[in-house]
């Protein structure tokens, strides 16, 4: 362990040397350094977490947030905004393996607590933040005035959004504490597949809302078509995806981590630029989810070829520079104003969603029948929150321009929360339920 | 767009290319020789670049700029891996000597040579002058271990004593072709800097030294204790692009920083061969996108530049000749070595793009006439380093086809 504080003295030393010490060097950003910075320091960092007991990511991503603009200044948020696409890349790994990992057979097996434990939750932590928010409205400074009608609208997207959760975050624990069992597979299961009902949930939620915060004249329920067609086409896709990786397993011997980590960029660009294209020049909304595709090619591989087990061992391989870099970064991307200004509401809908998260969980597993070793532990990992909630609230801001803001603001505060508490709640879970293998 | 566009077509032909090259065909040795060291893929850069469809334009290969980075500093520590002073010891010690001679008489030659001719044909500020004539010099001065690799791979030889001086010759001068790269960076150390100080300059010198000094002492601490692969490749990964990056900010070189990391590394870490064996498959991805993308930014107008590549690729051979006779005749080896024995190192090969990639990427607006000279000057050494090595070693014992 020393040397691992004696290479985050070096890594730090020198960082501060070249950023500090005003020499007049190069003056712009440098990504090159601030990625291979981030990668040493958040490893060493990681490690030193893992010594007591915490999981390695919260390390990393504390070392994203405290080497970043609001503390040690080591690199600025321009610097950050410009390695995104090394966020996109790992996104889509993460979807590969997240896809990869959901084997038919398991799912077969606990199709039914999975059903139960979907459903439970969303119902319990929808509902009850929903209410939660409608009930302290007159707290909330910029829901003061507002009519009934459109409290409840915006109490519900407040509970829209805290039922989504972060596939991203159980497999890097899974694959950190190469857990292995019933609980992690139900984990695995429920994230993954909530990634998908969610955005379907955020479309119907986000529409009725319009209309009472708008006050639209009537719904169009038209969008709901466009959207099941924009995942069956996203599925789709990721199948045929997933059959040429296959047919470059089997035919060709290429680098396979360069080939996925080369078809994650394609698939994130193309679905990135039809839909751009499509709206600017045919005027459609119509958008690809590329992360669905990713999943969806790994779910083809895993479940549709002989290759499952050599693919995600293929992906292991080069996984942990993915994963530090990926929430590092995301770390580093936090901010720290807007924690500031909406801590207090963030935290009172953190504390909400783990007492619903739990009873959810808690009856779901009672109902569906799984052993109570598992349902009494299930809520830790149903905590973590990242992307997706991000992705959505950037589409309420688009959405509700005036209010949008505020929302953003204080459920952002949360999910910052809840990426430092989830982690740590999910490793603890596998360990009270014996599945890790460390 | 384009970019996407560019960064997969790159990524196709770099994947689907690091597994053609090397396949056997029957073609003349020539030509052979330029399929085995990817310089077709100049070409293939030239299509895809300004001179051809424009796909990777301008801002493209800026937006590639880390990747470049990156790909520099991870070439320069592989280079440097591979220098475990145990191994050179291995071989007589005066072979180092030779082909320090070897390297240094070639770079004087085509340093001065290349000097006189830009400063009698083109209108060029004397510290620029300088500073393209030592950068030409020292990718003059390295030789690349292809042709000889394709050489003794269709032909047996009797004399082994020969092919193994010509061999650890080309293998090691790269070090003093770096050392050169280092020297004309030294005489200007960033773009905006056009004047001469020596206190700028040694001060920017110790700053490089230090950085790849640091780099390599944080790789070596990191991999002190027991790890996994999966951790051996963060800190492989981690540990370039740090250097990579220090070099960068410095306004120094990826590739020079990356060697003195490497180097160090493969002197006092125990994992030095994990670490090669880790990273050696991704050399030929990093080095055929490297070359596609030294072809997409070529800009070729005929003129006198033509007239100093025929100078340089004139000079360089002499030079070459005229190094390797005189080392060898101060420094006698216990066997018969041929007069132009020099004519066996004409092969130019992958530490010569990555120079030019190099110097491109620290001095973008003097680069043209660099990368025309060296692209053509190229083609042509490997066409014909191979009969040239097959002359040479003719000439002295049978050689028997197989």
């Amino acid at each position: 362990m020393l040397n691992k504080i004696i290479s985050l003295f070096l890594a730090l030393a020198t960082m501060f040397f070249i950023v500090h010490a005003g020499l007049k060097l190069n003056q712009k950003n440098c990504p090159v350094l601030v990625l291979g910075f981030i990668l040493i320091a958040a490893y060493c960092i990681g490690q030193l977490l893992e010594k007591i007991g915490l999981p390695g990511i919260v390390g990393y991503i504390l070392t994203g947030l405290f080497m970043g603009p609001y503390f040690l200044k080591f690199y600025t948020s321009s610097a950050i905004n410009e390695l995104s696409f090394i966020n996109n890349l790992a996104l889509a790994f993460i979807a590969f393996c997240a896809g990869g990992e959901l084997r038919l057979s398991n799912i077969r097996r606990i199709l039914k607590p999975i059903i139960y434990y979907i459903s439970g939750i969303t119902l319990v932590v929808f509902t009850g933040v929903t209410l939660l928010i409608f009930s302290i409205s007159n707290l909330i400074p910029f829901l003061r005035g507002l009519s009934p009608e459109v409290k409840l609208a915006v109490s519900a997207i407040f509970g829209v959004i805290t039922v989504a959760r972060s596939p991203s975050s159980a497999i890097a624990i899974i694959s950190e504490t190469k857990a292995k069992g019933p609980y992690t597979d139900l984990v695995l299961s429920v994230s993954v597949a909530m990634d998908v009902i969610i955005i379907m949930l955020f479309a119907v939620i986000i529409s009725v809302c319009q209309i009472f915060i708008h006050t639209k004249d009537g719904m169009d329920l038209s969008f709901i078509a466009v959207l099941i067609f924009e995942i069956a086409i996203a599925f789709l896709l990721g199948y045929l995806l997933g059959k040429f990786i296959v047919f470059l397993i089997e035919k060709a011997k290429v680098e396979f981590a360069f080939v996925i980590i080369a078809m994650g960029f394609f698939v994130i660009e193309f679905s990135r630029l039809l839909g751009k294209y499509l709206h600017e020049v045919h005027n459609i909304g119509f958008e690809i989810e590329p992360l669905l595709i990713c999943m969806a090619a790994g779910f083809t591989v895993q479940n549709f070829s002989d290759y499952g087990k050599n693919f995600l061992e293929r992906m292991d391989r080069v996984s942990l520079p993915i994963y530090i870099a990926f929430f590092a970064m995301t770390g580093a991307a936090m901010n720290i104003d807007i924690l500031r200004t909406g801590w207090l509401f963030g935290l009172i809908i953190v504390a909400a969603r783990l007492i619903l998260i739990n009873i959810g969980s808690y009856f779901s597993g009672k109902l569906s029948k799984t052993s109570p070793k598992i349902y009494k532990n299930a809520w830790l990992g149903f905590i973590t929150q990242a992307g997706v909630s991000l992705g959505l609230l950037t589409e309420v801001v688009r959405r509700f321009p005036d209010i949008g803001p505020s929302i953003q603001t204080i459920l952002i505060a949360a999910i910052i929360m809840n990426q430092i508490i989830g982690p740590i709640a999910f490793k603890y879970g596998l360990k009270k339920v014996g599945e890790t293998n460390v | 767009m384009r970019l996407l566009l560019s960064v997969v077509v790159i990524l196709v032909i770099a994947l689907l290319g690091s597994r053609l090259t090397f396949l056997n065909r029957r073609l003349p040795l020539g030509f052979k020789n330029i399929l085995f060291t990817g310089a077709e893929y100049i070409f293939i850069g030239v299509i895809l670049g300004r001179m051809g469809l424009n796909l990777i334009d301008a801002r493209s290969l800026n937006n590639l700029e880390p990747f470049i980075i990156f790909g520099l500093c991870w070439i320069g520590f592989l280079f440097g891996l591979q220098f475990e002073f145990r191994q050179l010891k291995n071989l007589p010690r005066f072979y180092f000597s030779i082909s320090a001679i070897q390297a240094f008489i070639t770079f004087l030659i085509v340093s001065f040579a290349v000097y006189l001719s830009f400063r009698a044909l083109f209108s060029i500020p004397k510290n620029t002058l300088l500073i393209m004539a030592i950068t030409l010099g020292s990718v003059a001065s390295c030789t690349a271990q292809s042709a000889l690799a394709i050489v003794s791979n269709n032909y047996q030889f009797e004399n082994r004593k020969l092919l193994a001086l010509l061999r650890y010759i080309s293998s090691v001068d790269g070090i003093f072709a770096l050392g050169f790269f280092t020297i004309a960076i030294w005489i200007m150390p960033g773009v905006n800097n056009a004047d001469f100080s020596l206190a700028r300059s040694l001060r920017w010198f110790i700053l490089s030294i230090s950085l790849g000094i640091l780099s390599a002492l944080i790789l070596i601490t990191l991999s002190k204790t027991k790890f996994s692969q999966q951790e051996f490749l963060v800190f492989l990964i981690g540990t370039v692009l740090f250097c990579g990056g220090l070099a960068s900010k410095a306004n120094s070189s990826p590739l020079v920083i990356g060697f003195i990391c490497g180097t160090i590394t493969a002197n006092f870490c125990r994992h030095r061969l994990r670490a090669l064996a880790t990273i050696i498959h991704s050399e030929k991805s990093i080095y055929i996108i490297l070359l596609i993308i030294i072809g997409a930014s070529w800009s070729f107008k005929l003129g006198y530049i033509v007239l100093i590549t025929g100078i340089y690729f004139l000079t360089r051979t002499i030079g070459k000749v005229i190094g390797t006779f005189t080392a060898t005749r101060i420094f006698r080896t216990e066997f018969y070595t041929p007069p132009a024995l020099g004519l066996g190192l004409l092969s130019e090969g992958g530490l010569t793009i990555a120079i030019i990639i190099n110097f491109k990427l620290l001095y973008p607006s003097l680069s043209d006439y660099l990368v025309t000279i060296i692209i053509l000057s190229l083609f042509v050494n490997e066409l014909i380093s191979p009969k040239f090595i097959l002359y040479q070693l003719k000439g002295f014992k049978k050689i028997t086809k197989r």
